[in-house]
């Protein structure tokens, strides 16, 4: 069944994660753009939204949380899944109390976040 | 044990740099065990022993601390090895329990009432158990149902991801009881179960079994109840979830989801964490039932529970659907009924301006059935039922009526004043109490409501629930007694009195009152304070228990919590919660024992020294790798040259906080030796004329001391790595009575909380952890303990009352130190 493809965003300050994750992301057919920091993600989004973003929640100036708040603010319906580094429980708690989709914690394979990807992606479909 | 010194290379000596690392290793390995505990204590609350996200860490935890005791042994010359024997015991029962499958396997998701299945109440709840039960004794008079069982919520849980999300935002919630977090956060979890699509295979078994059905549905569409398991059991969960009637057979899978979200509601959670449930233990599975297009319905118990002596039925019933009776949406008609064959009406009162729809035969068929089922359930029954527009009977539910008081002591006869303050109203559960006056208007948080107070409020809400446990009697001036929380009050045995408007006015605020809720009055004064002792016990009865189970038991429970008890030995240890703590309590020791041998064997490099500092503190050094810069015995802070030592430091030596210099100019005659006990207390470790150590190093500091009369504990590693960070406390005891001490300790667990620490608090021992953190977030929260070491050190002494902890909480948040003194 050809499934509308889906549009995620990958925003982390260490470029290396973005890269990493791209091309895994994109094996099924999806776009994926990767951002450095959240204010040059937001211009993007603005232009045009994204179903999913993915988002470091450590970064310097605006941190994962705060990218969260922002995407709800712009589209409800995106999906926001945080990476959470240190402090898993803590952060993940507040990000899933202000409306995030789901959480991951560092270190991760490619593959455990398309998982939560794809879960996100049924939600859309519902 | 010195034999071995010698000089290496970098000046030490060879011994000291082996026990040093061994050390090191040895504490790494117990703040990983830590974070194991931490999680485990979490996820056993969430997954069955089997199931690989148990298994695996456990067994992870297993290796972790046996490699722990054999590092113990290195250090302490092979004392202990008696400790492989417990940890290999442990293990083993742990095995055991692995064993069992996760889940049966080959569970259904979806049974018909009818079948076999539907008998067992962990597949298809309580109360769908108690349907199945009616069903197979009055097969004419129950609607055919089907249940989505408790296997169908696990995959759903499992499908979407939902049980980690749901573990996480549960985590910790109980210290959030009654604040507005609580409720963000269970809105947040029924938020993502109502996102969450339900699993197809989930969904068909839904479509196939009501497409079945479907002819007896008719146009009245179906009603979808939850059914916990433990539900109308001992614990009913009375309206602690929602139903959804008159669903349309397209709309089942959503009715399906909300239903399941609904065991998330505040009310829902706060019951579970007062009964001590935990998420595992309570699956729930949902019950799906054709409605009855009711002409009249209500519900039947088989005796009053107002009066359990008059041998009576009670019946309420309204025209139309039952809903309304149990929500007290209207006002219901009351009949009484003989416990006959053929029951007959021995009074009856109609709600004002109703016609009458319920002939006398109707009820005495109503009446015999309910008896016939109290017959076959061999108990006293609480039943739903309702009369469709031909005229038959069908029975909806089932449950057994909530214990019966025993409590029929009769006021009348006693001396003293016998008028009663105000009389009238509604027997809820009978039984005498007394207290003082509280009343909780409409739109209060209800975790205000005070321990042992008379509760009086206008409406009785179902939002009340969670202040059931710990009251001592309920006073409404309205309400309905067969709502829901009247069906709670019965369950938790509170004395209760409904519609005693338009008297309740009298209840003054404050006001000490006796209730008979059996007579129905209510008595200025304490008339039976021999009722207490029993109000007392039933209170603490609902005390939030400990969480239980065999795995609890092996893994968290925690029972070595004094370290100076003679019990605090290998052989007592029956977790590996127990055996962490004490081989790491061991581990400390041995490295203390082995610095009084240096000290007293006077090594030509002095590795003991003395902090000098003016404030009261005694303090002896132990510098594990040379940060130390200066060569002499006397050591000023600044030349310690470890990063968690400067951080504590910065905090004990903050110029704002208030150090007994105030002592002197209020108790002159305090001797100095007092003043200097202040970190000497009458049980150390190493007897009372002996100073305190710190262990310290450029990444490490372990400081166990003695402030006043409690124990302290800090251990920490801090350096730019996140990963090995920690920083430990720990801290007990004290000079004040327990009530005082528990304060403290609440206080502690506050402010650590605010200030991101993991806490563990069980009566006045408080352990804090936090890990992983970057070396400024350690830094300053290595500042705070040493902050928060030095104004609590008097605190159990100052704080007299409940209220004092959160006071004192936010005075010390606010840098308002002065108010320690």
């Amino acid at each position: 069944m050809a499934e509308k493809k889906l549009r995620i965003m990958v925003i982390d300050d260490e470029s290396i994660v973005g890269k990493r994750l791209k091309p895994a992301l994109e094996k099924t057919g999806d776009t994926v753009e990767i951002f450095e920091d959240g204010k040059s993600a937001m211009a993007r989004f603005d232009e045009q939204p994204f179903d999913i973003v993915v988002t470091d929640v450590r970064m310097d100036e605006m941190d994962g949380i705060e990218v969260l708040e922002q995407v709800l603010a712009r589209s409800d319906r995106t999906k926001v899944i945080i990476i959470t580094g240190y402090a898993t429980v803590e952060v993940a708690r507040e990000a899933l109390t202000k409306g995030a989709f789901d959480f991951i914690a560092k270190p991760f394979k490619p593959a455990d976040l398309r998982a939560v990807i794809e879960r996100a992606a049924r939600q859309l479909r519902q | 044990m010195l034999r071995s010194e010698r000089p290496d290379k970098t000046g030490g000596d060879f011994s000291f740099r082996l026990r040093y690392e061994t050390l090191r290793s040895l504490l790494d390995k117990n703040g990983r065990a830590l974070q194991l505990l931490s999680d485990l204590e979490g996820d056993l609350r969430h997954f069955l022993p089997g199931d690989y996200r148990i298994r695996r860490p456990l067994r992870h935890l297993c290796d972790t601390v046996l490699l722990m005791a054999q590092e113990l042994n290195l250090l302490a010359a092979d004392r202990h090895t008696e400790l492989y024997d417990v940890i290999f015991g442990i293990a083993a029962k742990l095995e055991d329990h692995f064993e069992s499958p996760p889940e049966r396997p080959g569970l259904p998701l979806a049974v018909r009432l009818s079948e076999e299945g539907a008998r067992d109440p962990t597949v298809v709840g309580g109360k769908a158990a108690g349907v199945a039960q009616l069903m197979r004794l009055f097969p004419e008079s129950v609607r055919s149902g089907f249940v989505i069982t408790t296997a169908a919520y696990r995959r759903f849980l499992e499908e979407e991801g939902l049980v980690d999300r749901i573990r996480v935002l549960l985590s910790d919630i109980e210290v959030l009881v009654g604040r507005e977090q609580f409720g963000e956060r269970t809105r947040a979890i029924r938020d993502l179960v109502r996102a969450a699509p339900v699993p197809d295979e989930v969904q068909r078994a839904i479509a196939v079994h009501a497409g079945e059905l479907e002819s007896e549905a008719g146009g009245a569409g179906w009603a979808v109840r939850s059914s916990a398991t433990s539900e109308d059991d001992r614990y009913s969960f009375a309206g602690q979830f929602d139903s959804l009637l008159m669903v349309k057979t397209q709309d089942l899978a959503d009715a399906y989801r909300s239903v399941v979200a609904s065991r998330f509601t505040d009310r829902a959670v706060v019951y579970r964490l007062h009964c001590g449930f935990s998420e595992v233990e309570t699956p729930m599975a949902v019950l799906f039932m054709p409605m009855v297009d009711a002409a009249a319905a209500g519900v039947i118990y088989t005796r009053d529970p107002s009066d359990p002596s008059s041998d009576s039925m009670t019946v309420r019933a309204v025209p139309g659907l039952g809903d309304a009776v149990v929500r007290g949406a209207v006002e219901a008609d009351v009949f009484c009924l003989s416990r006959e064959s053929r029951p007959r009406v021995l009074a009856a009162k109609p709600a004002p301006g109703r016609s009458p729809y319920l002939s006398e035969d109707a009820l005495a068929g109503i009446g015999a059935l309910a008896l016939k089922a109290a017959e076959g359930f061999g108990h006293e029954m609480d039943m739903e039922w309702a009369i469709d527009r031909s005229g038959r009977l069908w029975l909806l539910q089932g449950r057994r009526l909530a214990a019966l008081a025993r409590d029929s002591a009769d006021d009348e006869g006693r001396p003293g004043k016998g008028v009663p303050l105000i009389e009238g109203g509604v027997t809820i559960f009978p039984g005498r109490s007394e207290g003082s006056v509280f009343w909780l208007t409409a739109g209060v948080d209800p975790s205000t409501v005070p321990k042992g107070c008379v509760l009086v409020v206008e409406h009785p809400t179902p939002e009340l629930a969670s202040a059931l446990p710990r009251i001592a009697a309920l006073i409404a001036a309205g309400g309905n007694p067969v709502g829901h929380l009247a069906t709670l009050l019965r369950e938790f045995g509170v004395p209760s009195i409904f519609r005693m408007a338009p008297w309740t006015h009298r209840l003054e605020p404050g006001m000490m009152v006796s209730v008979n809720a059996t007579n129905r009055r209510v008595y200025e004064g304490s008339r039976w304070p021999e009722v207490q002792e029993r109000m007392q016990r039933r209170i603490a009865s609902w005390e939030p228990r400990p969480r239980s189970g065999p795995l609890h038991e092996l893994v968290a429970s925690f029972h070595l919590i004094d370290p100076y008890s003679p019990a605090f030995k290998p052989a007592n240890c029956r977790s590996l919660h127990d055996t962490v703590r004490l081989i790491h309590e061991l581990s400390v020791r041995s490295v203390f024992g082995f610095a009084d041998e240096q000290a007293r064997l006077r090594l030509r490099r002095q590795k003991v020294r003395r902090l000098h500092t003016r404030l009261p503190l005694r303090l002896r050094l132990i510098d594990l790798d040379g940060c130390i810069r200066s060569p002499s015995a006397q050591v000023l802070p600044e030349e310690i040259a470890s990063c968690p030592f400067q951080a504590l430091w910065k905090g004990i030596s903050d110029v704002r906080l208030p150090w007994p210099e105030r002592w002197d100019a209020e108790f002159p005659s305090l001797p100095g030796q007092f003043r200097e006990a202040i970190l000497a207390g009458p049980r150390t470790l190493r007897g009372r004329k002996d100073s305190n150590y710190a262990l310290v190093a450029a990444d490490y500091l372990n400081l166990n001391a003695r402030f006043a009369y409690h124990y302290a504990m800090v251990d920490a590693i801090v350096g730019p790595g996140d990963q090995a960070n920690h920083v430990h406390f720990r801290l007990r005891g004290g000079g004040a009575a327990d009530a005082n001490r528990e304060r403290r300790a609440r206080f502690l667990e506050l402010v650590l909380r605010r200030a991101q620490f993991g806490v563990d608090r069980r009566g006045d021992l408080v352990a804090a952890w936090l890990r992983k953190y970057p070396q400024r977030d350690c830094e300053q929260a290595l500042e705070l303990l040493g902050r928060l070491m030095v104004c609590a050190r008097q605190l159990d002494l100052l704080m007299r009352r409940d209220e004092d902890v959160q006071t004192f909480a936010t005075l010390f948040l606010n840098g308002e130190y002065r108010a320690f003194a």
